[in-house]
């Protein structure tokens, strides 16, 4: 067994910031919004109301529900509540949008994401001789390529360099680890 | 989404979030009675009697009507946008403007993006990032191709289109994808190879 690394070091980056996927926090404008929009209609129908073009209020129900309420054993439990999907609505506002391509070196404003490069180096080790079976894995700083072979020791530089020289350019960590290829069935 | 929006949004979050803190610690304290001693029954008689001052309903109208409308506005902004398809170019002068439509360049940068060996798939548009229009070009790579044979590819066209803007008026950015899984690929296990 053999394990290698290569980095293509850090290339300078664009001007334009890189691609990101959209926040995590997306999603609580809308239901804010939502939320103002429902308190602005409460707010219409009690005016409504007042002016007796509606029967009753909505606001006037709720507040008389609430005056002369007392702390039942239900205020525990909803009180927790509260303070935990506070705090994970407080998480996903603070989370910082997700990288989701990796930046190639060159003349253009290149980008590519670590599926694509996940693919590339498999084939690259794949088209090795002698390589049995290649699982990858890739993130946005590091592809991962393992190899099985039964005489990994005759593969493992070709596979370093099959895998590097195709992803070379791409802003990633390529590691190699070739491994002793064993035959599903075979006697250990 | 526009870095302002993100923003508001992430800030309606925090609020939001502090104020089902605040309110689950409040529910908290009324039963346990630790910290702030509240009463044991609620009373909100000055909120009852407020409710029933004369000025109350018009203001609840007027209030109503504006949070609704700043909801909707928010909501609209979400949206995806209809942009202006033309940017203004930077030679534009006293004597003429000049506009380009952007969709255009897009489309012929794709279109010379594509290669059958190295992108035999891509299609362009036009994102408007820091208020400035980006030919965005998105592609997938084909399986036996070189990240170096990519960036070549793409600094061609990006040549391309910097000799014809070369007042820098249109920046191209290329995203690359995996190749499309056959499914052959995914029905059968790596095939070995043994010398």
């Amino acid at each position: 067994m053999s394990t290698s690394t290569t980095s293509s070091g850090t290339p300078a980056r664009p001007a334009l910031p890189g691609p990101r996927a959209l926040p995590a926090a997306a999603w609580l404008g809308p239901l804010v919004a939502l939320v103002i929009i429902a308190a602005g209609v409460v707010l219409v129908q009690e005016a409504l109301a007042r002016w007796g073009v509606v029967t009753t209020s909505w606001l006037g129900s709720l507040l008389t529900g609430i005056d002369g309420m007392r702390a039942g054993t239900w205020v525990v439990p909803a009180g927790v509540v509260l303070v935990l999907v506070g705090l994970l609505v407080l998480l996903v506002a603070l989370k910082p949008r997700r990288r989701t391509h990796v930046h190639v070196d060159g003349e253009a404003d290149l980008w590519i994401t670590p599926t694509a490069l996940t693919a590339l180096a498999r084939d690259a080790a794949e088209g090795v001789p002698g390589v049995a079976r290649v699982s990858v894995t890739g993130s946005r700083s590091a592809v991962k390529v393992r190899a099985a072979a039964e005489r990994p020791e005759d593969v493992a530089d070709a596979v370093q360099e099959a895998v590097a020289s195709r992803l070379a350019g791409a802003d990633v960590r390529v590691s190699v680890r070739t491994t002793r290829y064993r035959p599903e069935g075979a006697q250990l | 989404m526009t870095r302002f929006l993100v923003t508001l949004d992430r800030v309606a979050g925090i609020v939001l979030a502090l104020l089902l803190v605040a309110g689950g610690l409040l529910l908290l304290d009324w039963r346990l009675d630790t910290v702030w001693h509240l009463p044991p029954v609620a009373h909100i008689g000055p909120v009852l009697d407020t409710v029933k001052r004369v000025w109350w309903p018009a203001v609840a109208a007027v209030a109503g009507v504006l949070l609704v409308l700043v909801g909707l506005r928010w909501l609209v902004g979400h949206l995806p946008r209809i942009r202006n398809s033309e940017a203004r170019l930077s030679a534009s002068s006293g004597t003429g403007r000049l506009r380009l439509d952007t969709p255009s360049v897009a489309r012929a940068g794709a279109s010379a993006l594509t290669s059958d060996l190295v992108l035999p798939e891509a299609h362009g548009h036009v994102r408007e990032v820091r208020g400035r229009p980006l030919v965005q070009l998105e592609a997938r790579c084909a399986r036996e191709t070189d990240v170096a044979d990519v960036a070549d590819r793409a600094a061609l066209v990006a040549g391309d289109v910097a000799r014809g803007f070369p007042s820098g008026d249109l920046p191209l950015r290329v995203l690359v994808d995996a190749p499309r899984t056959r499914v052959r690929d995914r029905a059968k296990p790596t095939r070995a190879r043994v010398q």
